[in-house]
């Protein structure tokens, strides 16, 4: 559809030209925005690192290809660590393991709490007191402890891990969304929805969801830089991914017995997770004055 | 006064008893038979038995859950399945090495977060500035368990200035503490930073230079007050960060505190000393944001009458 008027009368552009142009005003704004550029830059690089790592990779990082603890040389960037693995494998292969962890549970906590915020802001009444009961008794469990429960409760392995880390962000998810909910529903849009009949579920999906789609955009990219630490965190604790599977944060509770002799294997895996969520950090800022009215100038 | 904390402490009867039932519940979530999981597949069919008995579980639902919660009002924790002594005495064994570790770390924490805070907000969009905000961001964004690592690398095994493991006195406790305390001084960095460039902009700042006042006396007399206000609650969130650090923190330092022994007790599957830790943990925590609601009343009048 387009709808050019001829003569004097204005132009109007179709929705499709309006959303175009929107898009091109974002990505003109984002070339202002350096550290956005350098952390979307860095990020992608260790994306595309861990998808095409089969290419990139030398050497398996499950076998045993060298001596033990070689220091790093042109055979092996990174050294090799306690039992003759490439490193530099281990750490490619290693971030698809961290990276689909950190995603993952940051989708579960966004799914499960965008969900809720929505309902809790829109219906109100006791499903919003109830919900947000169980949501300030979920809050008392703070940082990673909530974590350690639930792993605690259904065992270690990476996959309780990313379950225990997705449940952990989902308070901060509905808190968000509910605030987001509670303002976008006294819009006279909504009310004029209402007004007309609606139906509450068309409601949430066609006004208010599009609505909160950017809050949760932002906090999920800066959620996912957390739930990597997280789960780095509990698999360094042995609660997370198990041997011999390559992941950042147990390649590092490996490393610490040989700091002494091989910090290589310690600075490499470690280097990598601070460097991507560094970038995660910078894309999410970024995307916050981006996204985020209330924060642009 | 009295009305306000009593207001609060009555918010919080709801959020003590969810943490009592998703505690409680716990032994009740593990899949599979819980006491079997305890006791691995070595444990006789007695074992397992007596083991049920001793927690209660051989009785309903509801009268375990009064159970556990009468017995926790007075003190009792239950028994641990690995080293059969009192939950809570075991507790009360680890619990000060953390809160010293803590305590350490939210000092500091307050000390350097709020100083850099204040030395980039005077001198925005400047070297300082600039300098101590990528600070932030590579504090926030390095994990505890790798800043131990190269901490412990260049202070203790190359330098040799400073132990690896505890032990008593100061000099122990200060890798761990500066580690601990790097993520939340960060965080406090950057919001007192915000809140006093929020506050710069208000016009009583206006009126204080106008006035003649010199930049300083601004910052000390009228804008430092009012911007710190939403620190302390901020440091009062960061507790809950400290904690769950600490448990990371104590792991690779091997200090005997509450957070490794969690870590134990959950590789040991030892699920009574497991619920009587997150128990504990979670009502410090609860009451830690207690403390500093109505220390923020105290400071800030306008929140107890809102």
């Amino acid at each position: 559809m387009q709808d050019v008027h001829t003569g004097n009368a204005p132009v109007i552009l179709s929705p499709l030209r309006a959303r175009r142009s929107a898009g091109r005003k974002l990505l003109g704004r984002v070339r202002y925005q350096y550290g956005t550029l350098v952390g979307g830059s860095l990020l992608l690089i260790v994306v595309l690192m861990t998808i095409f790592a089969p290419l990139i990779a030398a050497y398996d990082p499950r076998e045993i290809v060298n001596d033990r603890r070689l220091s790093p040389s042109s055979e092996h960037i990174m050294g090799t660590d306690e039992v003759g693995r490439d490193t530099f494998s281990r750490v490619i292969y290693g971030g698809r393991v961290s990276l689909r962890v950190g995603i993952l549970a940051v989708v579960i906590g966004a799914v499960v709490g965008t969900l809720l915020g929505m309902v809790a802001g829109f219906v109100g009444g006791w499903i919003d007191a109830v919900i947000m009961r169980v949501i300030d008794v979920l809050l008392a469990f703070p940082g990673i402890l909530l974590a350690l429960v639930i792993v605690a409760i259904l065992g270690p392995s990476i996959n309780n891990v990313m379950n225990a880390v997705g449940i952990e962000f989902i308070p901060a998810f509905v808190r968000t969304v509910r605030g987001a909910t509670l303002s976008v529903k006294e819009e006279e849009y909504v009310v004029a929805a209402r007004a007309v009949g609606a139906r509450s579920w068309r409601i949430i999906g066609r006004h208010i969801l599009p609505n909160v789609v950017s809050t949760v955009v932002v906090l999920g990219t800066l959620a996912v830089g957390i739930a990597i630490l997280a789960a780095a965190g509990l698999s360094f604790l042995g609660l997370g991914a198990q041997p011999p599977t390559p992941e950042w944060g147990s390649m590092l509770s490996d490393a610490r017995n040989y700091l002494r002799e091989s910090p290589h294997m310690a600075i490499f895996p470690g280097a990598t997770i601070m460097i991507v969520v560094l970038s995660l950090n910078l894309l999410g800022d970024g995307l916050r004055e981006l996204l985020d009215p209330r924060m642009r100038p | 006064m009295g009305l306000y904390i009593l207001k609060r402490i009555v918010q919080l009867v709801p959020v003590l008893i969810g943490i009592t039932i998703l505690t409680f519940a716990m032994t009740h979530l593990v899949p599979g038979d819980p006491v079997a999981i305890m006791l691995g597949t070595q444990a006789s069919g007695d074992d397992v038995e007596r083991i049920r008995q001793q927690l209660g579980l051989d009785k309903p639902l509801h009268i375990q859950y009064f159970d556990f919660l009468w017995n926790a009002l007075q003190g009792d924790l239950g028994t641990s399945i690995r080293s059969r002594q009192p939950v809570l005495s075991e507790i009360w064994l680890y619990l000060p090495s953390t809160l010293k570790l803590m305590t350490a770390a939210v000092v500091l924490a307050t000390l350097v977060g709020v100083s850099v805070g204040i030395m980039a907000a005077t001198a925005t969009h400047k070297v300082v500035d600039f300098l101590s905000m990528g600070l932030v961001l590579v504090g926030i964004s390095t994990p505890t368990f790798f800043s131990s690592l190269v901490l412990i690398l260049i202070f203790s095994l190359r330098l040799d200035w400073l132990p690896v493991a505890s032990g008593s006195g100061i000099k122990p406790l200060i890798l761990p503490a500066v580690v601990l305390a790097a993520p939340a001084a960060a965080v406090l960095a950057r919001i007192t930073r915000s809140a006093l460039l929020e506050e710069l902009r208000k016009d009583y700042v206006r009126t204080a230079y106008a006035k003649g006042l010199h930049a300083r006396t601004v910052m000390t007399a009228h804008v430092l007050k009012n911007a710190l206000i939403p620190v302390i609650t901020i440091i009062g969130l960061q507790f809950g960060g400290l904690m769950a650090g600490a448990v990371i923190v104590e792991s690779v330092f091997a200090r005997p505190g509450l957070g490794r022994f969690a870590v134990t007790s959950i590789n040991a599957r030892d699920l009574p000393q497991i619920q009587g830790i997150v128990l504990v943990a979670a009502l410090i925590y609860v009451g830690v944001n207690l403390l500093v609601d109505v220390l923020y009343g105290f400071i800030d009048p306008r929140i107890k009458y809102r």
